[in-house]
């Protein structure tokens, strides 16, 4: 029922790469978001921010998809950021014990702007 | 000049032959017209029949015209068909057409037809003649039954994908739960679909003297790689369970197993909770361990019910060092616990709002004294209610002390 409306973006900007989700993240539409994460390339310094904005649902399957970012930007010794993270993602963030593992953005600008306070 | 594409010389031989080819009759176009042609009376009687059609009923036309009607040329359904729809639309609307009928031949067999019809007035608007052309529709009826063919082999098909899903999903619950002595088990499983297999996993199991352990969990994902993961989960957590009596360390033994057998590929985890129970004079007492699995509900024998949340408890298999979270609690007499996946707090209750762990607890408060079977009733009850809103599988485990009064009983 929330399958038609999902899509994944991604916007290359100066200090990294923006990914914009919209729609739920269940087990039918979190394969597209980890193959879209598979083809993100980071450089060191950079910063990976998912922006949440246009979700509200996220299950665990969603959550592996977190993590599979996580790990790129870990691989790459890159930041990631979760942007306008919605009620319901950080309770299960928090739920799967995961909320320590990401910085949280109340915006995808507050993201980026941090992030270049931080690296300049 | 000209020629419609139904003339059947190409363009450069017409010519000179052209008179001769119109002699084709318009008698003989009607007789052996590739159609068939009838005119029947308002009675249906056959007032005048082309060859065409005399060939494909095998009959000669003498026997035909003014002899018989048009329903004596149907099968059985075909006749109770024309009596009340095909004649009774024609009389109505003064045409028809596309009618799919079939025709008896004079040998027996059946000679599907498509039937149009009009019918022609007098000057007064009475009805006068009944004209229907007759088309040959036996490789529509063909085509129409490799249809049918191919829907029934594909429902086939379905079924035996449903089979294989439920069958590889036995092989990942225990048949039958087991007796725990001094406790009442129950267990449930609820399939969101029946052609994939979910990725949800219980067992219960005994463990050394008259400590049993158990599990229960939730892998990312779903169909023939979930399985894989619940199969590999299950054995794991079976096989650590036999050597350490530390429920967080055998959490931390699969957070290995699944994070070296998928590391590097796509991601495979779980959220479980393992746990272990062994009778503590009148009750029981349970040891259970997280890894970010949604909080088990605790039943008191007066009714009330609360969250045990394990928080800060992590996934199983994402991290290379994950943490896990143990806590221990007491079941005296009339006391429950339910553990359960996230099928059933994901479940959709509006645009914007899904059950909640919370709810859960409020909607089971109030059993009292509560029962492992009546708890997994009560949630059944739930789900049924919650219908189409679950769109994940449900996977639940209840564990309880008898009560005094039943345990005397």
């Amino acid at each position: 029922m929330s399958d038609d409306a999902f899509s994944v973006s991604l916007h290359q900007v100066e200090t990294g790469v923006v990914l914009a989700v919209r729609g739920d993240l269940d087990a039918y539409t979190s394969p597209q978001l980890l193959e879209k994460i598979g083809g993100i390339s980071l450089v060191r310094g950079q910063v990976l921010v998912v922006d949440l904005s246009g979700t509200r649902f996220c299950d665990s399957s969603g959550i592996s998809a977190f993590v599979a970012a996580r790990n790129l930007a870990a691989t790459a010794h890159a930041g990631i950021v979760l942007a306008a993270v919605p009620r319901q993602i950080l309770r299960v963030l928090g739920m799967v014990g995961l909320d320590s593992l990401f910085t949280i953005s109340p915006s995808v600008q507050d993201a980026l702007s941090a992030h270049r306070a931080g690296s300049g | 000049m000209t020629c419609g594409p139904g003339d059947l010389p190409g363009r450069g031989e017409i010519g000179a032959d052209l008179p001769e080819l119109l002699e084709d009759s318009v008698e003989d176009l009607y007789d052996n017209a590739p159609c068939g042609y009838l005119s029947t009376l308002p009675d249906g009687t056959i007032v005048k029949i082309n060859a065409t059609l005399l060939r494909w009923l095998g009959r000669e036309r003498d026997a035909v015209v003014g002899r018989m009607s048009l329903p004596d040329l149907l099968t059985v359904g075909g006749r109770i068909y024309y009596e009340t729809h095909f004649a009774p639309l024609l009389q109505m609307q003064g045409e028809l057409g596309g009618v799919a009928l079939e025709l008896k031949t004079a040998g027996g067999a059946r000679w599907p037809v498509l039937l149009t019809a009009t019918v022609t007035s007098d000057a007064e608007g009475r009805p006068r003649l009944v004209r229907t052309v007759v088309f040959d529709a036996r490789d529509r009826r063909a085509y129409e039954e490799e249809l049918l063919r191919a829907r029934d082999e594909a429902e086939r098909e379905r079924d035996r994908v449903q089979r294989l899903a439920r069958t590889l999903q036995q092989t990942l619950l225990p048949p039958v739960l087991p007796d725990v002595p001094g406790m009442q088990v129950a267990a449930y499983y609820h399939p969101a679909s029946l052609d994939q297999v979910g990725g949800d996993f219980y067992d219960l199991f005994p463990l050394t003297g008259d400590t049993w352990g158990f599990f229960l969990g939730d892998v990312s994902g779903k169909g023939e790689n979930a399985a894989v993961v619940t199969s590999l989960i299950r054995y794991t957590l079976r096989g650590a369970a036999v050597y350490d009596p530390d429920p967080a360390g055998v959490l931390r033994h699969l957070n290995t197993v699944l994070y070296q057998a998928f590391e590097g590929t796509y991601p495979r985890f779980c959220t479980v909770l393992y746990g272990s129970i062994r009778p503590d004079g009148d009750g029981a007492v349970m040891t259970l361990a997280g890894g970010g699995h949604t909080p088990a509900v605790v039943l008191r024998a007066d009714g009330t019910a609360s969250l045990l949340h394990l928080r800060g408890g992590q996934l199983v298999g994402a991290l290379p060092e994950a943490r896990f979270v143990v806590a221990e609690v007491r079941l005296a007499p009339g006391d429950a616990i339910l553990l359960y996946t996230d099928g059933l707090t994901e479940a959709r209750t509006g645009v914007d709002s899904w059950y909640s762990e919370e709810d859960l607890r409020d909607e089971l408060s109030g059993l009292a004294p509560p029962t492992a079977s009546g708890v997994i009733d009560a949630v059944n009850r739930l789900l049924v209610g919650l219908g189409a809103g679950v769109e994940d599988d449900t996977a639940l485990l209840a564990l309880s002390v008898p009560s005094r009064e039943s345990g005397r009983a």
